[in-house]
């Protein structure tokens, strides 16, 4: 794998794989947008229920860095077998269908939660958990996994890493923005999640062509 | 304890003196409290004693300390206009406890009411006894908790109310998810029949024109009571309001009990504006809060 790799590297096929990485680091900039938007969003989807106090906020923040951390783990571990921008593709699918919980249970389940565990603070952090919590897992697996795609040769490991980051913070901010201060503006936030989510299966889809075509 | 007995000092030295008019140059920091939520600034001065979330904010609630039971600011007194809509109200909600003013206010012109004041802030709750001389009791409690998820636990619990005063909103700052649709819908739904919400808004520019069209889409026909200093209050029926006339009689009948508290049906009644019907603008809801980004855009 890696002498393949650093073949096309040296070889005339050096667009296709700039174009590679181009959506390597797409797929790891909208997962961080994605997080994001979702995360403050479910801010305002539990403040009916639970308020929107610092408890609240303490309880998705803590969900969201426990579930990426989580995610972290499993898409290092995944990346041990076989990596492919297809596999990056379906978790990006996956996080975007675990999402859809979010729109279609959200309210019944945190009008439940509101009765079941009246504390804000214990009460936001299950409803976290139990909307946000799958999906931000996935969304987690998609940094380590594109770092694996994107290292072909261990001295520029570092800075493929750095690049990754930079996007994928980037893009976390991008979604932090753009969210809290524009969509909220204009459209509903179910509208806003089923864009983000529908984002997330069409580039997802379109990772799984464009590896399956080069594979 | 040792500021209460400040407070009641003062009041007695303060009372000597005669009633001078209220001057927000004069008052200076004598309190502040940066808690989970505020920065909470008691002012002093002239004669009066305000709580204040900012120094350049607007005070929340004033107290004149010669005659603590008069009402300061225009728009506690205007939340008054709910008792107009209402007869004979036993059980009032107080939503915003903030220096304590309004449950004080009614249970001195209403001692008969059963009061319960929501707030947010457990430093507010505690600044309002320490330095406003608030006193809750077995008939006026105060419970520390979001506005919102107080009216679901009350609606759960089957506590409804004749009256609901909200006072939540700053000119600065709504907590979005206290106006919207579906929680104008919760808090009818705690209204006994016939039951009437007094609500404090600031808002003005494009959000004034949503704000009219959610609470229409909940209570149909509503009322304004325009106050002086740039804020209103919405009247709202669960079953719609009583007419103009029924109102002013039920005012004017309340005036030896209300003067007291330093105005009377005169002062307020011709500040009744029904709202126009709001058509073909976007009812604010759950899904579609932006209060406060609306709140700054003019027109």
């Amino acid at each position: 794998m890696l002498m393949s790799e650093q073949t096309y590297l040296t070889a005339s096929a050096k667009p296709g794989r700039l174009l590679r990485s181009a959506v390597i680091y797409m797929a790891a900039g909208w997962s961080g947008f994605f997080v994001m938007g979702v995360e403050l969003l479910g801010g305002r989807l539990l403040s009916p229920f639970f308020g929107s106090s610092i408890f609240v906020w303490g309880g998705i923040i803590a969900v969201f860095m426990t579930c990426l951390s989580a995610g972290y783990l499993a898409g290092g571990q995944l990346s041990m077998r076989a990596p492919s921008l297809a596999m990056l593709g379906a978790l990006l699918m996956g996080a975007g269908v675990l999402g859809l919980p979010i729109i279609a249970v959200g309210t019944p389940v945190l009008e439940w939660l509101s009765y079941a565990v009246p504390d804000p603070r214990y009460g936001s952090l299950a409803g976290a958990l139990l909307l946000f919590g799958a999906t931000t897992v996935v969304s987690g697996m998609i940094s380590p996994y594109a770092v694996r795609l994107l290292i072909a040769d261990l001295n520029q490991s570092g800075r493929s890493a750095g690049v990754l980051y930079f996007v994928s913070t980037l893009g976390s901010a991008a979604g932090t923005i753009l969210t809290s201060f524009y969509f909220v503006l204009y459209l509903e936030l179910n509208t806003i999640i089923l864009s983000m989510i529908g984002v997330s299966l069409s580039l997802g889809c379109l990772l799984m062509v464009f590896g399956r075509r080069r594979a | 304890m040792r500021w209460r007995a400040a407070v009641a000092a003062l009041i007695a030295a303060a009372s000597v003196s005669a009633h001078a008019a209220y001057d927000r140059s004069k008052l200076h920091p004598v309190y502040q409290e940066k808690s989970l939520y505020r920065n909470i600034l008691v002012l002093e001065g002239g004669g009066y004693r305000c709580i204040t979330f900012g120094r350049y904010h607007g005070e929340q609630s004033c107290i004149e300390l010669a005659q603590p039971g008069r009402l300061v600011i225009p728009y506690t007194k205007g939340l008054f206009s709910g008792f107009y809509a209402v007869s004979a109200p036993r059980r009032v909600l107080v939503v915003g406890l903030g220096g304590g003013v309004l449950p004080r206010a009614i249970r001195d012109a209403f001692p008969q009411v059963e009061i319960d004041s929501v707030e947010l802030d457990p430093a507010v709750a505690r600044v309002a006894v320490s330095h406003f001389g608030f006193k809750a009791d077995e008939r006026s409690r105060v419970y520390v908790d979001d506005g919102r998820v107080f009216v679901r636990k009350q609606k759960r619990a089957g506590v409804r109310y004749d009256l609901i005063l909200m006072d939540a909103f700053e000119k600065d700052y709504i907590p979005e998810h206290m106006l919207t649709r579906e929680f104008l819908s919760e808090v009818r739904s705690i209204l006994q029949p016939g039951g009437v919400v007094a609500s404090n808004t600031f808002a003005d520019g494009e959000l004034q024109a949503l704000e009219a069209a959610t609470y229409q889409s909940v209570f149909g026909a509503v009322v304004d009571v325009e106050m002086d200093g740039g804020n209103r209050i919405i009247l709202a029926g669960r079953d719609g309001l009583p007419s103009m006339q029924a109102m002013a009689a039920t005012a004017a009948s309340l005036d030896a009990r209300i003067t007291p508290l330093g105005f009377d049906s005169g002062y307020l009644l011709p500040r009744f504006k029904p709202q126009q019907p709001i058509k073909g603008v976007r009812v604010l809801t759950d899904q579609f809060a932006p209060s406060n980004l609306l709140l700054r855009l003019r027109h």
